[in-house]
């Protein structure tokens, strides 16, 4: 019998209907106000350029070469960013536990500023567009956040050493990398000129204004293979909540499966801030939210994370677009912001209860 | 009339996992596993945390393991179920399953035989009683499956066994805790382990609780081993007790043997006097009835013994 089945349905069915019906309102949200019929249609009846359409070929370029992949870039980043951070939750049972809290988030922002850094140079703007085309794609921001996400794993596991097994070690470890790596990009931003370090900065704060289709794919695939991963594993990271020793007991290769289960957030979160930049509280606060509303079931939780971070950050998006005219905020600001406001307002609430 | 009604609920229920699973959960399996530790000796940071131990379960026997605060009970039963030392620990001699050292089973196959119930763990996120006890269908069930009907029938006559039906629902943290003792005692249930270890049990439990925790555990009659520190519920419950101190066996046998002032004064460092009471034979309750028509060949004794050691402490007195 799974306790709460009925409700946990009708949760995943409004959330994906919310999910839905907010990737619509973002669509028509805009210097050019679209109605939900005109999205409709430019989505779903005219897509072809030879059939009669309420939009323009502009408007129809905007919402599909502008609008659609930035909404869809924010929804992928809200949702892995969520998955990630339920996920570092269980293995750690740490309520706290976050990309950031273990320096994941810091060592991939290192890396792609690292890397956008070396690139903004003229020097290494001409080694490169003089190297073969085969070379050129592995010197790119992704692959900085990457090897930056890596560095900080490596780093977390030296530091803990052969407490590494403890999870209070690593995490303290973790919070030392995190620590020591955004002192790196501190650096790199004080040393890079002016032009560069406003970019730098302005990219740190997250954004996804300018995602085009193409850089959907990466963080498409590795969040679908990385959810896939954490559904199979799903049973044994439920066990992981009852303690360390109680899921040893249980057959559970522990400190095999809490490392998998970091290198794979690592992958994920350094795919995403390399696409957006840095965005936080979404991998803290979401699974919360999610615990609220369907149980701490590991399953359910994912599923909800999914619904429920993508259609936050669609949102954030939104009102970073709209709160100031003709300029648009940070996403991290936005985030931030919200999500601590509400966070609280749950925390009072559930004191209250 | 409470008594009626925990039997028919009882066989309600067994009759509906029998009807899914075409087979008796009441009929308890064949219990073959034994544990025989040989030499056993581990050595954390130069302190000698247990040395040289020697130990033989037999099947079906309930084995307490008394002895002080430090003294070596909660080591023992992590060397017989496995438990990985960090370096810096020397573990020599070894624990065997049967004829094999459990260090040479995997993890899942030493959880199919050994189900271990810990002090209450803190659960930081809120599961349910349900979800806790179907923890552990982990054990015997592949990565990739489901919770299928016959699994439920077993998480609800777990839960009946261990008079949780009515909180399954419930979250875990919300339990007091000897409930919490006894959900976790379900989820050792549904392991169907051969050889069940508990490691203190009955800490942090008024005396109602500890000993409907031990009831429940004898009534389970499988292999237990379990640490104790009430000398008196060792006592009443226990085939056998285990005597450790300063990590060394300081005897073992029936609780008349080991129980002695001589030994409490020795090891504790407490003037005791030992006393036998007379216990009326009471009635056996639903579960073992049930037990007894089901499984008629099972000649154990399950009543509650009918001569009581008692040991009484001398408070203040000198050695």
């Amino acid at each position: 019998m799974s306790y709460h089945r009925p409700r946990f349905a009708l949760y995943v069915f409004f959330g994906v209907v919310f999910l839905f019906l907010s990737i619509f309102i973002a669509a028509g949200q805009g210097s050019i106000k679209f109605s939900v019929s005109d999205i409709f249609s430019g989505m779903f009846l005219c897509r072809d350029s030879t059939q009669a359409c309420v939009l323009t070929a502009i408007e129809k370029q905007i919402l599909w070469d502008i609008r659609l992949p930035r909404i869809l870039m924010a929804l992928l980043t809200g949702a892995g960013l969520s998955i990630t951070g339920a996920i570092l939750q269980s293995v750690t049972r740490n309520p706290l536990a976050d990309p950031y809290l273990f320096g994941i988030s810091s060592g991939a922002a290192l890396g792609a500023v690292l890397a956008m850094s070396i690139l903004s140079t003229t020097v290494f703007s001409v080694a490169i567009d003089s190297m073969p085309i085969v070379l050129s794609p592995f010197l790119s921001v992704t692959t900085g956040a990457l090897l930056g996400a890596a560095l900080s794993v490596f780093l977390m596991l030296l530091l803990a050493g052969r407490s590494a097994v403890q999870v209070d070690k690593l995490l303290l470890s973790g919070v030392a990398v995190s620590f020591m790596l955004s002192a790196f990009t501190s650096l790199v931003i004080y040393y890079s000129n002016p032009e560069t370090a406003t970019a730098l900065l302005f990219w740190l704060m997250g954004s996804f204004s300018g995602a085009d289709w193409s850089d959907l794919m990466l963080p498409l695939i590795t969040i679908c293979l990385g959810s896939a991963l954490f559904f199979i594993f799903g049973r044994w990271l439920l066990v992981m909540q009852a303690g360390e020793e109680s899921a040893i007991t249980l057959g559970i290769p522990v400190h095999k499966l809490r490392l998998g289960m970091l290198i794979l957030c690592s992958a994920i979160t350094a795919v995403l801030v390399a696409e957006v930049g840095g965005i936080g509280f979404v991998g803290l606060m979401i699974p919360h939210i999610c615990r609220l509303l369907v149980g701490a079931q590991i399953h359910r939780v994912l599923v909800m994370s999914l619904i429920v971070g993508g259609s936050f950050m669609i949102w954030v998006d939104i009102l970073a677009n709209s709160l100031l005219q003709d300029q648009v905020l940070p996403v991290g600001i936005v985030t931030s912001a919200l999500g601590s406001v509400f966070f609280f307002i749950i925390l009072k609430r559930r004191q209250t209860s | 009339m409470v008594k009626f009604l925990s039997d028919i609920r009882l066989r309600f229920f067994s009759s509906l996992y029998s009807r899914l699973t075409n087979r008796s959960l009441l009929a308890m399996p064949e219990l073959h596993s034994q544990i025989d530790i040989r030499n056993l000796s581990l050595i954390i940071d130069e302190i000698r945390v247990l040395d040289d131990i020697s130990l033989a379960v037999a099947p079906g026997e309930f084995v307490g393991i008394i002895g002080p605060n430090g003294a070596g009970k909660s080591s023992l039963l992590k060397a017989v179920y496995g438990y990985k030392y960090p370096r810096g620990a020397h573990l020599r001699g070894e624990a065997f399953l049967d004829t094999r050292p459990v260090n040479r089973f995997t993890r899942r196959a030493l959880a199919q035989k050994i189900a271990v119930v810990l002090q209450e763990p803190v659960m930081p996120f809120e599961l349910s009683v349900y979800d806790v006890i179907a923890m552990g269908l982990t054990p015997n069930k592949p990565l990739l499956s489901f919770i299928t009907k016959s699994d439920r029938a077993e998480i609800l006559l777990a839960a009946e066994q261990v008079d949780l039906l009515h909180k399954l629902s419930q979250g875990f943290e919300s339990l007091s805790g000897g409930e919490k003792q006894r959900a976790l005692i379900a989820r050792a249930i549904i392991q169907k382990p051969d050889i069940l270890l508990l490691d203190e049990p009955t800490n942090h439990l008024d005396i109602r609780h500890q000993i409907e925790i031990l009831d429940l555990v004898r009534r389970l009659n499988m292999t237990a081993l379990v640490s104790i520190h009430d000398l008196n519920l060792a006592a009443a419950y226990c085939d056998r007790i285990v005597l450790l101190n300063n990590g060394k066996l300081v005897t073992e046998g029936a609780p008349e043997e080991v129980l002695t002032p001589k030994h409490i004064a020795d090891v504790f460092q407490v003037p005791a006097c030992v006393e036998y009471v007379a216990v009326k034979s009471g009635e056996s309750n639903a579960l073992e009835r049930v037990n007894q028509t089901e499984n008629q060949s099972r000649k154990k004794d399950e009543a509650q013994p009918k001569r009581q050691l008692v040991i009484s402490y001398k408070m203040g007195g000198s050695l």
